[in-house]
């Protein structure tokens, strides 16, 4: 009970706007902190990739986001659930929150995958499994938004958002092994990214401070934007 | 709640009731209550929140989760009639007692009908009736409901002298029996019918963000009166879903022609690829599998976009909400129904087509096999973004967004189980993946569909 204690009290609106305010500003702070830290090590301090050149280097953006993409989805259905049974305005911000930055992720993952791909593999993209399924992925997260755009009730929308979300994440494995089976059906390409077991540990604190640094921001993006709706609701 | 397990109330208790509409406070701490054997009017001005008051009652608005709905059974006289205009008056007068959970005897139909004035009416469609004969066939089905609790809206608007006769002795019948009614009106009733001046059990007003009840002089409980009808009604799931599918069937075969137009486009779709990219016989059997299947989806996709659009549209959502009618029994019906009246169809299309497209006749076993499979989710899909769309502006851009990235899998197994039996495998694995996601969409998304209409409802 004492566990929980604090995520209850979380839930209430004015504890939550106060909270929130603090930490998107924190968070802020240390991602831009950070990023300079993580693109100076990334640009300056990191080595050469002995296959891939200096191209690599794209890897520490296109690496945090594509892990950010996925995971915003699964913390966006955390909040889902917990909307759907408890019915709390917090959790439905946050939720709608997450929905936006986890499409901007997504999409950057894509774009940077193509920047590195275009010079490495020959060609911006291949119909890989990894890829598709990140694609497909921007899609459900486009579905979503134009799910709680569309809606005109809004605690409604919250909680339609809330069942299609989950019905997402039980999607989404289907769709990634479906993929996988296509891809081995139609013998496409099949070329792995090379080298990632093998990293530098200079490359390895270099991830780790750009991760980190992803993770900062896409947490006060989805702060300050709970905060806004938040706001939004409670003047009405 | 006062009364125990075992006993009879006497009057039926309701609220403390918070009336709301669109956020806004209309009224607050609304608490009254009906003795049996009488009925209450509930008056105030326009906008002061009556229906809204009879809605929560019937269960229809969010927060209406207070013991009073669950403890009396409800039959709400709406402005919407919850009768589909395709279909024909006697059958849709069993099908709404049906889903009511009471059977008709064939020879009691024509009685009813006739005591209510409309025996000529019988075999015309429901579209065909006025709007006061409309009113008519639903004090019928509400005379015959067995319900304890009438909430009636405005039950004189629309009738005329021999029909507000009728709905007076309706209401006696129901309230010398031990029902209880209440009735949102703007006009005195017992004016209008000097008849029901003995039952009136009071008058609750609704006046800016307060109400007031006032229990009538009259009230006295009879001793016949002290017992409410409460049987037990109620539809299991079972035949809830015969039911459902049933009434689907009667709506297509109103319209026999709809139920073409999905196959049609489809066919459409197909024949532009070949004036595309050409038609040499290598090329198309290489493309059909792919080609078929795509526009199989937007076929479903098109062809389910309006699967509950009028039905929420009539107020036969609501009235099942009420009646405590399992929606999710509603969703299996009609995914079933148009499985057999859009996926079948589309699915047999492909051996016109694939002839067209030069395919030896096993691939075209193998393509129409896959696409039968297939489409039992693809339309249970569809259906699910359909209730969906009664929310939404846009609702068809909105499915189709959804709708991709969930028929990806079954477009990948449904492709890949023709190219494969091209390529020399065996036919099972992909049409094996196929079956058993249409038995698990099949299983599960009518229950999600049925949370989504409960939404809509609300």
């Amino acid at each position: 009970m004492n566990l929980i204690q604090p995520f209850v009290r979380l839930s209430s609106p004015p504890v939550f706007l106060r909270l929130s305010a603090k930490a998107s500003t924190w968070l802020a702070w240390a991602a831009v902190l950070m990023a300079l830290a993580g693109f100076a090590y990334a640009l300056f301090y990191a080595p050469v990739d002995a296959q891939q050149g200096d191209v690599y280097r794209i890897l520490y953006i296109h690496v945090p986001t594509a892990w950010m993409s996925m995971l915003l989805y699964v913390l966006a259905s955390a909040y889902a659930t917990i909307h759907w049974v408890y019915r709390t305005k917090v959790s439905a911000v946050m939720m709608r929150a997450m929905l936006p930055t986890g499409a901007w992720m997504t999409l950057l993952a894509l774009v940077t995958g193509a920047l590195w791909g275009k010079p490495t593999w020959g060609t911006y993209w291949v119909w890989d499994a990894r890829l598709t399924s990140e694609l497909i992925l921007l899609f459900i997260y486009i579905g979503l938004i134009a799910l709680a755009s569309m809606v005109e009730d809004e605690s409604k929308t919250d909680r339609a958002l809330a069942l299609f979300i989950v019905v997402g994440l039980v999607n989404i494995p289907l769709i990634y092994f479906s993929v996988v089976y296509w891809n081995t059906l139609h013998q496409g390409a099949s070329l792995g990214m090379a080298g990632e077991s093998r990293m530098a540990s200079e490359m390895k604190l270099t991830l780790l401070l750009c991760t980190l640094a992803v993770w900062a921001g896409c947490a006060a993006l989805v702060l300050a934007r709970a905060h806004w709706l938040l706001q939004l609701r409670e003047k009405k | 709640m006062s009364s125990s397990v075992g006993l009879e109330p006497l009057s039926l208790n309701f609220g403390p009731y918070h009336l709301q509409r669109g956020g806004r406070t209309l009224a607050k701490d609304v608490l009254f209550q009906v003795a049996a054997g009488h009925y209450i009017e509930l008056t105030g001005a326009n906008g002061s929140g009556k229906t809204t008051l009879l809605r929560l009652i019937a269960g229809l608005n969010e927060g209406s989760h207070s013991g009073s709905v669950a403890q009396y059974t409800t039959f709400y006289f709406a402005h919407q009639t919850g009768f589909r205009p395709e279909l024909k008056v006697t059958d849709q007068f069993v099908l709404s007692l049906q889903m009511l959970g009471i059977a008709v005897r064939q020879a009691d139909i024509a009685a009813a009908l006739e005591a209510a004035g409309l025996r000529k009416q019988a075999n015309l469609q429901v579209r065909e009736l006025s709007h006061g004969q409309h009113r008519r066939l639903l004090l019928l089905v509400m005379a015959k409901s067995r319900r304890t609790l009438w909430l009636i809206d405005e039950p004189l608007n629309a009738l005329d002298e021999q029909a507000k006769a009728l709905f007076a002795s309706l209401l006696v019948v129901h309230l010398q029996q031990g029902g209880a009614a209440i009735v949102a009106t703007h006009m005195q009733l017992q004016q209008a019918l000097p008849e029901l001046i003995p039952y009136l059990g009071g008058n609750l007003l609704i006046a800016g963000t307060s109400s007031d009840f006032q229990i009538a002089q009259q009230v006295t409980i009879k001793e016949k009166q002290s017992a409410l009808t409460e049987p037990a009604v109620g539809i299991s799931a079972v035949s809830s879903f015969t039911w459902s599918l049933h009434r689907e069937l009667k709506l297509i075969a109103a319209k026999p022609v709809d139920i073409i137009w999905p196959s049609i486009f489809h066919l459409m779709v197909v024949s532009m690829f070949p004036l595309a990219i050409g038609a040499q016989p290598e090329l198309l059997l290489r493309i059909a599998p792919g080609i078929f299947w795509v526009s199989a989806m937007l076929a479903v996709l098109m062809g389910a976009n309006r699967l509950f659009e009028m039905d929420d549209e009539h107020g036969v959502l609501a009235q099942m909400r009420t009646a405590g009618f399992s929606l999710s029994a509603l969703s299996a019906g009609k995914f079933t129904a148009s499985f057999l009246g859009i996926g079948i169809p589309v699915a047999l299309v492909s051996y016109p087509m694939g002839l067209l497209y030069h395919l030896p006749l096993l691939t075209i076993h193998h393509l129409s096999l896959s696409l039968a499979f297939g489409l039992v989710s693809l339309i249970a899909f569809s259906g699910l973004f359909a209730a969906l769309g009664l929310m939404a502006r846009q609702a068809q851009v909105m499915m189709s967004l959804l709708a991709f990235p969930v028929f990806v899998p079954l477009l990948i197994f449904g492709t890949a189980s023709v190219t494969r039996t091209e390529q020399g495998f065996s036919l099972s694995s992909p049409i094996f993946v196929l079956i058993s996601l249409a038995v698990l969409t099949m299983l599960t998304i009518p229950l999600v569909t049925a949370k989504v209409l409960e939404l809509v409802i609300e």
